[in-house]
């Protein structure tokens, strides 16, 4: 069921009257039936793996949490020896529905060198929904009790609703326990002013899935499908593009997740904050996938080591949690050029951050003349945007891996690049011959606009939707009515457009 | 909760304005669903297809029974559209009896799936007017799969693709601010400004046009989707208009009314879905009239002048319709099988033999064309056609043979003259535009 589908637009409503008609202890049973429901929308028969992985890090945890009390007298040790069983489990369940065709395409070339036959055992089956989001979740949780941070959940249900609590269960974000299983645990009480912020949430993520993200979408796979026909610069408006469409998709659909889990009393963590506004990729990632990152953060890359154990330790881990990142996105090596990109880039700043302050110390320890006192350059404005549009294009560059899927193909893309300098494309009206004509682009870069303000004031840490609740109640209406009737009027929906799935419900 | 309310309302203001400026309205059924309204009794409804309202003039039948008489009748009407349409009129009027016309097309095949895209732009027209209520909003969640209910409840979302399409603005609004839109008037004129369609009031279609001769061929293409048979959705609602009828005491009666033979014979075999009516009529003891197997000694009507097109009669056939029509229906159900043939081939053999016309079918760049005629064998016809270069071609000399084909782009007139089989005498003769 995807958020800006007809059946949404029954689903939640009916959803959130019932739960506020039934009594507060039996909510949290609604909403666990409503994300079953929701999940098996899909595929009813992937509702078992959930429900496995969901009762294995349920058991594990109980496990866990039993033995550090036992230990506690002095007893056996075996929490470990659980945790790690309950992560292979996971992993090879994931790695065994999202990586089996993608390892055995390797094993088999491996195999070729040798001159032996190739293992024809094929997995043809449809990767589950959301795998890659609940297993993660679910594997935080163990973590976090296996750390001591929080209480194993005794209340089986309580816990397979923080496992696929439907807004957040098929794309994010990936919550910690110690948010969302206390507030399922206990929803705060609903006011008009969460209703309003919720429903405000719900319209704004329509308005960036359906008015920009899907008509990036036609622009985009017109010419990333055919891109031999579409050489130079018409590869860069369409690489430039995908940075909006995949933000805009992928922005919206959590935002749309915050606004329904919001209505329902219980707030998501805001996995974006104006992440094209980044100063470098370092920050980018601070701003981007904000669950995913921190996730991999504590509990792969500080693990590991993360920067305590020297620079060069400090930079292999960089890599290899980015490498890791990558291939949890696709089964694909242009994932993980993807992902090592990412974490190449953050690397390269390192040295050369390292470089530039020992040269400074160099300069000032023994050329007088240079005042320690003379502003510094990296505040001013012109310099900030420098920064912003590199960290764009470097950005940019990197989704080209992203958007094409297969090595080959994101390698033949950036050839085309460089192929041609066709500048005239941008004034003789070839744009608008991509599948949106003229005036529809005009709607198109009016919504990247709106949407960059919005970014511009969330990244000055303004929280705009409280803006727009704060002001008089015409405004509110106003601002109600113009996102309902923009997404109605000028969203890509109905048979007329080919709705497109939320990009990241593939991961 | 002030500001909910007064956001609705202001939402709703806004979608008005934009089915103000997009949406292409049905004049027709906008028309009829705004004198329906205004109606204050209807004691008899005709519901049903167009043929409803160009055939039956309730007029006429005031004064024959001294009731009050109410063309329902909404173009292409789908029986679930007839069933929600019913409903309506059951809420406001207390209605003696129902006639409900089973016009073939919009009950067969394709079409007559009440859940195809086609039913459902058929629907939307009722929909679009009708008086906001809970049998009207049941209508709507019936008529359309999920992925549709966006487009059924705000009509302005099936014309987003013309969003910035001025010139299509600006002709609707023209055309939505002129008076005779305003003033619900529809009314047609011809050179001399003389009036030759306008609306009657009670549903009723006052047309003196008369269908040309040379306009005799009749594209067959929608008569071979239909294939004759009834889908189960359809038949389920008439069903369930039956029995909505019998629960409510109201008489009902089916009758299909007269359309010109180039429609009727172009079908494949209309006789079958003649059968799967009457099966149904029987099944729940109703009266059932197919004025297509009419004998002509009681009702002379197939012929051009009393036509406006192959489908509906001009009001001179609709002033010579409707008094039989009363005749039959008011009369007793027994008695009135001596007006009717068993069947449709039999009725056309009990004619006298005659060419009617041609239907036709593209098949690549061809134009596939047969001869109308109520003979299978019996009729020789020989074929001219004179292009509008003024070139004249034999196409066949006298034969049985029905069927030719012609170029797609190719036009001109055609010359049909006919003769009984080894007979020299001249039957008829027909020019037909190609």
């Amino acid at each position: 069921m995807l958020f800006n589908s007809t059946d949404y637009l029954i689903f939640f409503p009916v959803v959130f009257l019932v739960y506020y008609m039934i009594p507060k202890k039996v909510r949290y049973i609604w909403l666990l039936a409503a994300s079953y429901c929701f999940y098996m929308r899909w595929n009813p028969w992937y509702i078992l793996l959930l429900i496995g992985c969901t009762m294995t890090t349920y058991i594990a945890a109980r496990l866990i949490e039993r033995d550090h009390k036992v230990q506690e007298d002095g007893s056996v040790h075996c929490s470990r020896a659980v945790l790690i069983v309950c992560v292979l489990v996971l992993l090879s369940v994931l790695g065994y529905f999202k990586y089996y065709d993608f390892f055995l395409a390797y094993f088999n070339k491996f195999l070729a060198v040798f001159h032996i036959g190739p293992v024809n055992r094929r997995f043809s089956v449809l990767l589950p929904v959301g795998i890659s989001f609940y297993i993660l979740q679910a594997l935080g949780y163990v973590f976090d009790v296996y750390r001591g941070e929080v209480y194993a959940e005794k209340n089986f249900l309580k816990y397979a609703l923080f496992v696929s609590f439907f807004p957040q269960l098929v794309a994010g974000p990936i919550e910690r326990s110690r948010n969302l299983l206390t507030q399922l645990a206990k929803p705060a009480k609903i006011t008009w002013h969460d209703f309003g912020k919720g429903l405000l949430l719900i319209l704004y993520g329509l308005f960036c899935k359906m008015v920009i993200a899907d008509r990036i979408a036609i622009i985009v796979n017109r010419v990333y499908d055919d891109y031999t026909s579409y050489p130079g610069l018409y590869i860069a408006y369409a690489a430039v593009l995908f940075s909006f469409q995949i933000y805009c998709d992928f922005y919206g659909y959590s935002t749309i997740a915050r606004g329904s889990s919001l209505m329902l009393g219980i707030k998501l963590t805001d996995n974006f904050n104006a992440p094209y506004y980044s100063r470098s990729v370092k920050e980018f990632w601070r701003r981007w996938h904000i669950s995913l990152s921190s996730w991999f953060r504590d509990y792969l890359y500080i693990p590991l080591g993360g920067n305590r154990k020297g620079e060069l330790r400090k930079e292999g881990n960089l890599l290899f949690v980015f490498g890791v990142s990558g291939l949890w996105h696709g089964a694909s090596i242009s994932f993980v050029v993807w992902g090592f990109l990412n974490g190449l880039y953050q690397v390269i700043s390192d040295v050369f951050m390292r470089w530039k302050s020992r040269f400074k110390q160099i300069l000032n320890e023994r050329c007088s003349w240079v005042s320690a006192n003379e502003p510094h350059q990296s505040t001013t404005f012109s310099r900030q945007l420098l920064r912003t549009i590199m960290t764009f294009i470097l950005i940019t560059i990197t989704w080209i891996f992203f958007a094409a899927n297969q090595m080959k193909t994101a390698l033949k893309i950036i050839k085309q690049l460089f192929s041609v300098f066709n500048w005239e494309i941008f004034f003789d009206g070839s744009l608008y011959t991509l599948g949106v004509g003229r005036e529809y682009t005009h709607v198109l870069f009016c919504g990247i606009v709106i949407l960059m303000i919005v970014d511009y004031l969330k990244y000055k840490g303004k929280d705009v939707a409280e803006l727009v609740l704060r002001q008089g109640e015409w405004f509110k209406i106003l601002c109600f009515v113009t996102l309902i009737a923009v997404c109605m009027l000028l969203g890509c929906y109905g048979e007329i457009y080919d709705t497109q799935q939320f990009i990241y419900f593939q991961f | 909760m002030i500001t909910v309310g007064a956001a609705v309302l202001v939402l709703f203001a806004v979608f008005r304005v934009f089915d103000f400026l997009y949406v292409k309205e049905d004049n027709w059924t906008r028309i009829l669903w705004h004198n329906y309204y205004k109606t204050e009794n209807i004691d008899n409804v005709f519901l049903g297809s167009s043929h409803v309202h160009c055939d039956i003039d309730p007029f006429i039948l005031d004064e024959m029974n001294g009731m009050d008489n109410f063309n329902m009748s909404i173009p292409f009407m789908r029986m679930n559209g007839a069933y929600y349409v019913l409903k309506e009129m059951t809420a406001d009027h207390d209605l003696k009896n129902v006639y409900l016309e089973l016009y073939y097309i919009p009950s067969t095949g394709e079409q007559g799936d009440v859940m195809s895209e086609i039913s459902l732009q058929w629907n939307w027209y009722i929909t679009d007017h009708m008086r906001p209520s809970l049998n009207k909003l049941q209508f709507m969640l019936s008529m359309s799969r999920r992925d549709k209910y966006l487009d059924t409840l705000f009509p302005f979302i099936r014309y987003r693709e013309h969003i910035f399409d001025t010139p299509y603005i600006s002709e609707l609004v023209q055309l939505k601010t002129s008076d005779d839109y305003r003033n619900y008037r529809l009314r047609y004129e011809n050179g001399n400004g003389e009036p030759t369609l306008w609306y009657r009031d009670k549903g009723y279609h006052y047309n003196l046009g008369v269908m040309p001769e040379y306009t005799l061929a009749y594209l067959q293409e929608i008569d071979l989707q239909t294939q004759g048979d009834i889908p189960s959705n359809t038949e389920g609602y008439l069903r369930k208009i039956i029995e909505y009828c019998k629960e409510k005491n109201i008489h009902i009666t089916l009758f299909i009314n007269p359309i010109y033979e180039t429609q009727i014979l172009s079908t494949i075999e209309y006789d079958a879905y003649h059968r799967q009516i009457l099966a149904i009529a029987d099944e729940y003891g109703l009266p059932f009239y197919d004025f297509n197997l009419c004998k002509s000694e009681y009702l002379d009507i197939m012929h051009r002048e009393n036509f406006a097109d192959a489908g509906h009669l001009n009001s001179v056939g609709a002033e010579m319709f409707t008094p039989f029509l009363w005749e039959v229906l008011s009369g007793d159900s027994e008695l009135n099988q001596k007006y009717f043939c068993q069947s449709y081939e039999e009725k056309i053999l009990l004619d006298a033999p005659e060419t009617y016309g041609l239907y036709y079918l593209y098949n690549d760049d061809m134009r596939e064309y047969t001869i109308v005629s109520n003979r299978e064998t019996e009729i020789e016809y020989k074929v001219i056609a004179v292009t509008e270069e003024g070139e004249e071609r034999m196409i066949q000399d006298f034969s049985v043979n029905k069927g030719f084909a012609l170029q797609k782009d190719e036009q001109g007139m055609l010359t049909i003259i006919s003769r009984m089989k080894g007979q020299t005498e001249q039957l008829g003769m027909l020019e037909i535009k190609y």
